[in-house]
């Protein structure tokens, strides 16, 4: 099985072992179980900042991965993903704030809030496809970041502050609110969110059924796939994972104000993570995600002098679409070798044969 | 030290940063924080909040975890500061700023943050009163904003202190950040209200000015806050700045002296011309005015560096009792209640840009420079 | 109140015109192109700050930078063209997709130079045009950048529309954007005049910037609104739809301006957004029924 190939490059031998690895069958339980082992231990090896920011990792992997459930595998760009982020934020706020409740129930009817919502939103906007879909999931979550900005309940445009009190939780739990605490339920629910997509979109029947739906939707309708349904069950799942994200950033932060949590940026930085890291693949979103929030993250806090870092991600992202399209996983798995780069180079400079 | 240098609120960010390094530039020249007889320099550490309150929460925890910072000079925008402070807490972190002028970030009662200018609620508010009462005494004035949260405050303010004048609020508008200001204008001029009063960032300013100049609106007089002694203002309408009426804190020919480190006004902005080329704002002096707090502070603690965390908690009961003179004015935290650790002891300046728009103090009565222009000329008249 | 009625109508008219030079070179653009180009805003903001730093540079009258920027800008999109034509073609996975996060990238790379090149200040651009007012007594105030503004926004399009129905390059452009494989086989070289549309597009919206300048500011972060504006424009027009523009600028003006005088204004932006999704749900073709449907 793991051939010996003739090295032509180092390269050729590390992706003969790569793709010998990835095509046994429990290559996802070990990578997945590894994965379990190494973010349980790693806190103690970290400080307070840098638990901070593995756990703002482990968020945007996961918000990555929710929106790559629409985007990426059903092929529909919802251009508004972002908005149930911070609607499960708000809720989860209003729910603590206004209703005097602990965070466990803020968290469960975030997840609630969203789902009711995506359902409302979904069954009308799911009937527009291409760019009609992505423009209305715009408008839509621009909708709700004006309407969080008026409305009192939200704290208008003043935001919302969170209680920090350790109490605030439901149940005690052992060193209070730490950030290691919040690093093991971001954890929890980021290794969920990824285990719960490998197992609806790839190792199912609902998978397939999905990819057709994006690979060819009119096709798919004449197979009998009730293509309504599965857009919907999709869309609603991703919105509701991205609420229970939002509640516990909220938590998390204790601060809340719409432009921030209801932004397009939010929703904008989910989609480069996700065409960076490999669109409709499991381990995309987590590659990109790291990528993505580790380059940002990293120049602010120690290069955080020059806003250069700006210009350099639009020059990213404009790479990566002309040249590796399938993003980081497809340059790993072979998809977009070499001789693709070139192929592509050799394109594009034809396209200048404009005079 | 935390601060916004892209994102929405750059502007601000530079400001504040040249603050602090103006403060460290000079406090090191002097050999450095004198404790228990012997003198230490200051070092800061950046990083930049890109305006997004989950990256200066982190860049927070960074200074306090990685770099094990002694104190925490604060962020430019009040919405950083609200998810900052609660960190700065957690961790018994002393924590200055010298902007977020927020009435929210006092009424929150954050123990270990402290701001060295006056909530907008206050500045506003006395300012909008003084400006009132020049004769002839306003009758009726306009209110509008920006639906922001320092916007929104700056415009209450305005029209509390209109009321406490015993003037006719004729009209308050908040209005979104990107509106159209023809609208603004054309419904304020229906009321022809005597005063117009408008709280927001420069950009709103500029914009609100050039539609009163295209419709026409005169008022007897103008006050926008924040932002009118400011490079950006003056650029964004050359001549048409003239006769603006603002509020500050502070400026370089105020009559404040006898302060530490800087001694007066006049020797701190040399001191920022040589090193900027520009003439200092009050949010620039404030956060020189944060690091000066901080060195006398630091002194009476007697503890040398680094601190443990008994010295850190030490260090919040002293800034709670110590009242320090510098060249900005006398920095006096408050020590309860909606303006809880704000600073008490700044009083609010009335200004109007005069000839060559240079800002000239006009009110109060007692430390008025010059006669205000009022009422001013018209739009067809200059 | 009456006086406040109409001038708040001229308002919304003159803001409406501002809206329709952002919204033809768009429309143009994705009915011809169907490219959906994230970075629209940016072009303004690009063409603004061109025209800033140009006058201050210069001396001159912003007015007579209008055609410097078209003819600079033209340029610019005219070469920018290919890369989107790569992207959004050959066997990629979801082109829409990538023609969509590309521009994203222009736009952010776009912003991002001139905010460390530039810095963060806004800018004016200097005109003798700017102050100055049309006062029709009995009617209303309107100011003469405005006027000029709108009248620039409704001649691009009538210039626009004749050279699409009227001459033989535009020709070109409709038989490409009807069917791309026989417009090949008609011996019409595609790649120039999709770039010749992309150029113009990019020529115009810059040139709408100027003018924004002119009447407001120019700022690095001042995109981002006029983009939103755009997407708007195009939806309510009927996307593809060309003269819908006119209609849609006047209804985003008037209804801009109506509901901040006389609703509450915080509301304005929650009625356009909200406008536009319930558009797109209902008549995906734009208010006119006359755009692309939504397939």
């Amino acid at each position: 099985m793991s051939a010996e190939r003739t090295d032509e490059s180092g390269q050729r031998g590390l992706r003969a072992r790569v793709d010998a690895f990835t095509a046994r069958e429990d290559a996802w339980k070990w990578t997945f179980g590894a994965a379990v082992v190494l973010l349980a231990l790693l806190p103690l090896g970290l400080n307070s900042f840098w638990t901070r920011i593995a756990l703002g990792a482990l968020m945007w992997v996961g918000l990555a991965q929710s929106w790559n459930m629409i985007g990426g595998y059903a092929g529909y760009l919802d251009f508004g993903h972002g908005a149930y982020f911070g609607v499960g934020g708000f809720v989860t706020g209003i729910v603590m704030v206004k209703l005097s409740l602990p965070f466990i129930p803020g968290l469960l009817l975030a997840g609630v809030a969203g789902a009711a919502l995506a359902y409302v939103i979904g069954v009308p906007t799911l009937r527009l496809k291409g760019s009609y879909f992505a423009i209305a999931t715009w408008a839509f979550a621009e909708a709700m970041k004006q309407l969080a900005l008026i409305l009192g309940i939200t704290g208008g445009t003043f935001g919302m502050s969170l209680p920090t009190a350790a109490s605030s939780f439901g149940i005690p739990i052992p060193g209070g609110l730490s950030e290691t605490f919040f690093y093991y339920v971001m954890a929890a629910l980021s290794l969920g969110t990824v285990l719960l997509s490998y197992l609806v979109l790839e190792h199912s029947e609902f998978g397939y059924r999905v990819q057709a739906v994006r690979d060819d939707e009119n096709a798919a309708e004449s197979l009998g796939i009730d293509t309504t349904r599965v857009k919907r069950q999709v869309y609603v799942l991703s919105c509701v994972i991205a609420a229970l994200f939002g509640s516990v950033y909220a938590y998390h932060i204790t601060f809340i104000h719409p432009n921030d949590v209801l932004g397009s940026l939010i929703t904008d930085q989910m989609v480069i993570m996700v065409l960076l890291g490999g669109l409709g693949t499991i381990y995309g979103p987590v590659v990109g995600g790291l990528t993505v929030f580790l380059l940002s993250r990293m120049s602010s806090l120690f290069l955080g002098s020059s806003t250069i870092y700006l210009p350099l991600i639009g020059v990213l992202i404009m790479l990566v679409v002309l040249f590796a399209p399938s993003g980081i996983v497809g340059l790993l798995n072979g998809q977009t070798s070499r001789a693709d780069v070139k192929k592509n180079v050799h394109e594009l400079a034809d396209k200048f044969d404009l005079l | 030290m935390v601060t916004s240098l892209s994102g929405d609120l750059r502007y601000g960010g530079y400001v504040t940063r040249r603050g602090y390094d103006l403060w460290k530039q000079e406090i090191n020249k002097q050999g450095g924080i004198e404790v228990g007889g012997e003198k230490y320099n200051v070092q800061l550490v950046y990083a930049d909040a890109k305006s997004q309150p989950s990256t200066g929460a982190d860049a927070a925890s960074k200074m306090i975890s990685n770099e094990k910072v002694d104190a925490v000079l604060g962020p430019y925008s009040s919405n950083v500061t609200l998810s900052v402070a609660p960190i700065m807490d957690k961790n018994e972190m002393p924590h200055i700023t010298g902007s977020a002028e927020s009435p929210d970030v006092w009424k929150k009662q954050f123990k270990y943050t402290f701001g060295t200018i006056p909530t907008v609620s206050v500045t506003a508010d006395k300012v909008a009163e003084t400006l009132l009462k020049l004769k002839p005494n306003a009758e009726s004035v306009y209110v509008t904003g920006v639906n922001e949260p320092f916007s929104k405050s700056t415009a209450e303010a305005m029209k509390t202190g209109a009321k406490k004048a015993g003037v006719n609020v004729l009209g308050y508008d908040l209005y979104p950040r990107n509106t159209d200001y023809t609208n603004v204008v054309s419904k304020a001029k229906s009321k022809s209200p005597d005063f117009h009063m408008h709280g927001g960032h420069i950009s709103s300013h500029v914009k609100l000015m050039k539609a009163a100049k295209q419709l026409d609106y005169n008022p007897n007089g103008f006050f926008m806050h924040y932002g009118v002694n400011t490079s950006s203002y003056k650029d964004g309408l050359k001549a048409d700045a003239k006769d603006t009426f603002g509020a500050t804190l502070w400026l370089p020919q105020v009559k404040r002296s006898g302060g530490v480190l800087f001694g007066t006004p006049q020797k701190y902005t040399d001191a920022a011309k040589a090193a900027y080329n520009s003439a200092p704002d009050y949010t620039q002096a404030a956060s020189t005015a944060a690091g000066i707090v901080y060195q006398e502070a630091l002194k009476k603690l007697g503890s040398k560096p680094p601190l443990s965390k008994d010295d850190r908690k030490k260090l919040i009961d002293i800034l709670e009792n110590l009242k320090v003179q510098t060249f900005y004015g006398t920095v006096d935290f408050e020590t309860s209640g909606d303006r809880y650790h704000d600073n008490l002891g700044t009083e609010p300046l009335a200004i109007q840009l005069q000839d060559n728009l240079d800002p000239k103090i006009v009110g109060p009565k007692d430390v008025a420079e010059a006669e205000a222009d009022y009422p001013v000329p018209a739009w067809n008249a200059r | 109140m009456s006086e406040l009625f109409t001038q708040t109508l001229i308002n919304g008219l003159l803001l409406g015109g501002i809206y329709v030079t952002v919204g033809v070179g768009f429309s143009l653009v994705f009915g011809v192109l169907e490219v959906v180009d994230f970075a629209v805003g940016e072009w303004v903001m690009l063409g603004a700050f061109a025209g800033a730093v140009l006058t201050a540079a210069l001396g001159t009258d912003g007015l007579y930078l209008v055609p410097v920027v078209f003819v600079l800008f033209f340029v610019v999109g005219f070469f920018v063209q290919p890369f989107l034509h790569h992207v959004t073609t050959g066997d990629r996975p979801m082109p829409l997709l990538m023609g969509l996060v590309f521009t994203f990238g222009i736009a952010t790379f776009a912003r991002g130079a001139v905010l460390t090149i530039f810095g963060p200040n806004t800018r004016s651009i200097t005109s003798g045009a700017t102050s100055g007012a049309i006062t029709l007594s009995g009617i209303g105030v309107f100011p003469t950048i405005r006027v000029i503004t709108a009248a620039f926004g409704v001649l691009s399009l009538l210039v626009f529309m004749y050279y699409l129905y009227r001459t033989k390059g535009g020709m070109a452009i409709r038989a490409i954007a009807e069917d791309r494989t026989n417009a090949r086989l008609m011996g019409i070289n595609i790649r120039r005049y999709q770039s010749i549309a992309y150029g113009a597009y990019a020529g115009l919206t810059a040139t709408a910037g100027i003018f924004i300048g002119l009447i407001y500011t120019a700022s690095p972060g001042m995109g981002l609104q006029y983009t939103a504006f755009a997407f708007f424009m195009v939806v309510l027009a009927g996307l593809g739809y060309l003269p819908g523009v006119i209609l849609s600028g006047i209804v985003l003006g008037v209804v801009q301006s109506f509901v901040a005088v006389y609703v509450s204004s915080q509301w304005v932006f929650f009625s356009l957004f909200a406008l536009i999704y319930v558009v797109l749900l209902v008549s995906p073709a734009g208010l006119l029924g006359k755009g692309e449907a939504a397939t």
